[in-house]
């Protein structure tokens, strides 16, 4: 089952979790390009292993495993699937590895950037500030969604409600008492907090100023040369410019 | 009868066990109450009733039905829960059809729906809202609404969650008044709460949970009076015992829980304070 505790920030003092978010979401992307670039299994396992450097550093591996455990449902489609239309164990393997890549690289991303490092990174590309905290709003409350959606269902289950009888359409429409209440929740909570926004001096000025400012240290340029480089390279080797031996 | 023995629960992706080593007996017609702190795993337990949750380790006997083999389908035509957040449950487009839910969904006829249905809202004052949207009344009328959809098919268990938060004076009262009928019906009935004083009103018997173990069973006196409990709990004393534990009384002091017992007993309180 996916639980979105799994996915999300928790504040820690590591190497990686003081690095500046945009450097952060360069190395994340460069690896989602990476991998969505090559399928040869060897680089793809080059590139797993370089994904668990920010891991390790960051301290997050046990909530990586969590998610890759969460995930495994998605992982044994893919391999399965892939195994099936190929009968190749490599490439549904090499899909395995490249599934892993884009999950790994961007929980390095997510579970040590904290959204309001997200959205000051947005902010600080020009971003109107409605939009840097409508995102801020919208991610901080998927756990509570998360938490309402289980509550709902428990008490409509309390009272008799089977939502995995019926056929498609039954199964549908035994969703309404489950979708009904998660939606009115859902609206009263944004109503409250725009509230609450409005009684704090929400909207006086267009552009509030911030509590701190984000700024590009020694380690941030460390990944950015570290994973720039890693991207030459194997797009090198993708391209046949290169070849790279790895045993 | 409920019956937990040695029952151990884990969230999936959790690394702590939220109920530990629990053994409790809830025998039928006993009126429980479940109290602790916030996260003492007090929601946990009363879900392991009708089979939401299943034990990780141990079992759950309801009125001899091991929880393991039967759906929460089947385990709440006997276990009625009414969970604490009125907006968690309320959905239909009318009082009538909210409350009526729980029966069609056990498959009543329409003519006895109709019938319970009428019969639950004038003994929940709803009559007035029969055709009004629930999702606009207030707060307590709400928290009626949800009780009433699970007293009206009248399950032989009935498990509140915080039942008196958002409740007025008034319909405080006519909870208590509920409870009592429904304790004369002998219903089983546990409640979780944190009001303590609700508990002295109608507990036959209290059971303290802590980080997801039992921490003391006894009766509302034996735990009115252990400040120990009570602070490991985190729960406040209500102001009786905290007045009789203040003047070291040598007389049986856990006799005196409510202001009426306190003024039953006040010259042999006053002559105690003197000597």
């Amino acid at each position: 089952m996916l639980r979105p505790e799994n996915f999300i920030y928790r504040p820690k003092d590591t190497v990686i979790h003081r690095l500046d978010p945009r450097s952060k979401f360069y190395y994340a992307f460069l690896m989602l390009v990476l991998a969505i670039l090559t399928i040869d299994f060897n680089l793809l396992l080059l590139l797993l292993l370089f994904t668990l450097f920010p891991i390790l550093l960051g301290k997050i591996l046990k909530q990586v495993l969590k998610a890759i455990q969460s995930s495994l449902f998605f992982l044994a489609l893919i391999f399965i699937i892939n195994f099936i239309f190929s009968l190749n164990v490599i490439l549904a393997l090499a899909l395995v590895i490249r599934f892993l890549i884009l999950i790994i690289s961007f929980l390095a991303f997510s579970l040590t950037t904290s959204i309001d490092d997200i959205a000051l990174s947005f902010y600080k590309l020009r971003f109107p500030y409605d939009f840097v905290l409508a995102l801020t709003l919208a991610y901080r409350f998927i756990p509570t969604l998360f938490k309402d959606a289980v509550n709902i269902v428990d008490a409509q289950r309390s009272r008799g409600l089977e939502t995995q009888k019926g056929n498609l359409i039954k199964r549908v429409k035994n969703f309404m008492p489950v979708i009904i209440p998660l939606l009115v929740v859902a609206i009263r909570r944004a109503l409250n907090v725009a509230e609450a926004m409005e009684s704090r001096c929400f909207g006086a000025s267009k552009r509030p100023t911030n509590y701190y400012e984000l700024k590009i240290k020694f380690g941030d340029i460390l990944l950015f040369v570290a994973s720039t480089i890693l991207f030459i390279i194997v797009l090198a080797e993708i391209l046949g410019l290169v070849k790279i031996a790895i045993v | 009868m409920i019956e937990f023995k040695e029952v151990y629960f884990k969230y999936p992706f959790e690394d702590t066990y939220a109920l530990k080593n629990i053994n409790i007996r809830i025998s039928k017609g006993e009126c429980v109450f479940i109290m602790g702190s916030n996260g003492a795993g007090k929601t946990t337990l009363i879900k392991h009733i009708n089979g939401i949750l299943k034990p990780t380790k141990g079992e759950v006997w309801v009125n001899g039905k091991n929880t393991k083999n039967f759906t929460v389908a089947e385990l709440s035509k006997i276990v009625g829960i009414v969970f604490q957040n009125p907006d968690h449950q309320i959905f239909a487009s009318s009082v009538y059809e909210e409350v009526a839910f729980a029966l069609r969904n056990f498959k009543f006829d329409e003519k006895y729906i109709e019938n319970k249905v009428n019969e639950t809202l004038k003994f929940f004052s709803l009559e007035k809202y029969k055709e009004a949207s629930p999702l606009f009344l207030s707060g307590g009328e709400k928290k009626r609404v949800t009780i009433a959809s699970v007293v009206c098919y009248e399950p032989e268990i009935l498990v509140l969650d915080e039942p008196t938060v958002g409740l007025d004076l008034k319909q405080r009262k006519n909870l208590v008044n509920l409870v009592n009928e429904l304790k004369k019906m002998n219903k089983t009935i546990i409640v979780v709460t944190h009001d303590i004083d609700f508990a002295i009103e109608l507990a036959n018997r209290v059971i303290i949970m802590n980080e997801g173990e039992v921490l003391k069973e006894g009766s509302i006196s034996d735990i009115i009076y252990d400040e120990e409990t009570l602070r490991k709990a985190n729960l406040i004393q209500p102001i009786i015992p905290q007045v009789v534990t203040k003047l070291k009384l040598s007389i049986s002091s856990k006799k005196i829980i409510t202001i009426e017992d306190f003024l039953t007993n006040l010259e042999i309180i006053l002559k105690n304070v003197k000597t």
